[in-house]
């Protein structure tokens, strides 16, 4: 803090300017600037930042919030287009100022500002992770069911489940090019039916062992009733 | 015109250009490109590319140096990247490590 840090005439900065003690910045800053000590802002510089430091002086131009702990003066010739806000604010003669004015000693607005943010968008990211512990259980019971064993489920299958899924099939087929009354479709094959989504991973509760193989054997007969 | 100076305690993370001289004994991460001289003070503290006229480095830098003339790393200066420069100085004492393209 010996030396004195300038960022001169000719200096563009952008991003963001910590300083633990005292700036002078005769050049350009886009950022922020937040500085410890006393924040100069001299002649010809142009900011576009938010600045807050104990003490400021602007002599230059500032398009942004401007903050002091302690004094903020606008020399001149200063141009500021933004709010103030400091315990003690000095505007000379011939300084030129657009925006909001706040002396006294509780004077914040760009820290509360800031707050008021962040808690607005707390709720928004609460409400948005339990939604996704929800969606994975689902994403990971889908690749479960789909990695059974294929050849476990045909010793367990009879002959009669066979027959009807296979009957299902036909219905399904017959189903995708016209509606067959629903009487007429036999009770063991409107229960495969209703297993049949349980293939595609919507019904993880569905008995797995038959789902896969069921899969299996309806794209065959879609095929062979296909051929016909 | 005068130098920009980055003094001891002062933190920029984002990009500084410059027209003029540098010297730097804070901290910058991101970049830094001058047209003149940049100096890294031996409590300087850089995680950014460099591009220079002539780089003095006392200091600590991480990053890729190009420089128009040279290069100078000095006692107690440490280097981690590459230097691109027509002339280079490693003094006793530094440390150094990256590649060279002195550009022949």
């Amino acid at each position: 803090m010996a030396t004195q840090s300038t960022i001169a005439a000719g200096t563009v900065v952008r991003g963001r300017i910590q300083a633990e003690g005292d700036l002078e910045v005769l050049g350009q800053v886009e950022g922020t600037i937040a500085a410890k000590g006393s924040l100069e802002i001299g002649e010809g510089a142009l900011l576009k930042s938010e600045l807050s430091a104990r003490r400021i002086v602007v002599r230059g131009t500032v398009a942004g919030n401007v903050h002091a702990e302690e004094v903020l003066v606008l020399e001149a010739g200063s141009r500021v287009v933004g709010d103030l806000s400091a315990p003690t604010v000095g505007i000379r003669p011939g300084a030129l100022v657009r925006g909001h004015v706040s002396t006294g000693r509780s004077t914040r607005p760009a820290e509360t500002r800031s707050r008021a943010d962040a808690s607005a968008k707390r709720p928004a990211e609460r409400s948005a992770t339990p939604a996704r512990p929800a969606a994975q259980p689902q994403a990971a019971a889908k690749p479960a069911a789909e990695r059974q064993p294929a050849p476990r489920p045909a010793t367990i299958e009879t002959r009669a489940s066979i027959v009807a899924k296979q009957r299902s099939s036909a219905a399904e087929t017959a189903t995708a090019g016209r509606r067959p009354p629903p009487p007429v479709v036999p009770r063991a094959s409107s229960q495969a039916q209703r297993r049949v989504p349980g293939a595609r991973g919507d019904a993880p509760a569905a008995p797995a062992p038959v789902v896969p193989a069921l899969g299996k054997r309806t794209s065959k007969a879609t095929r062979r009733s296909g051929g016909r | 015109m005068a130098a920009t100076v980055i003094g001891q305690g002062i933190t920029i993370e984002g990009e500084v250009t410059a027209t003029d001289e540098v010297v730097v004994a804070g901290v910058i991460k991101g970049k830094l490109t001058a047209e003149g001289q940049v100096t890294i003070e031996p409590d300087g503290v850089v995680e950014a590319d460099i591009a220079g006229r002539n780089v003095s480095i006392g200091g600590s830098v991480t990053g890729n140096v190009t420089a128009g003339e040279r290069v100078d790393l000095l006692g107690g200066g440490r280097l981690v990247g590459d230097v691109k420069a027509a002339r280079l100085t490693i003094a006793d004492g530094a440390s150094f490590k990256g590649n060279v393209d002195m550009d022949v």
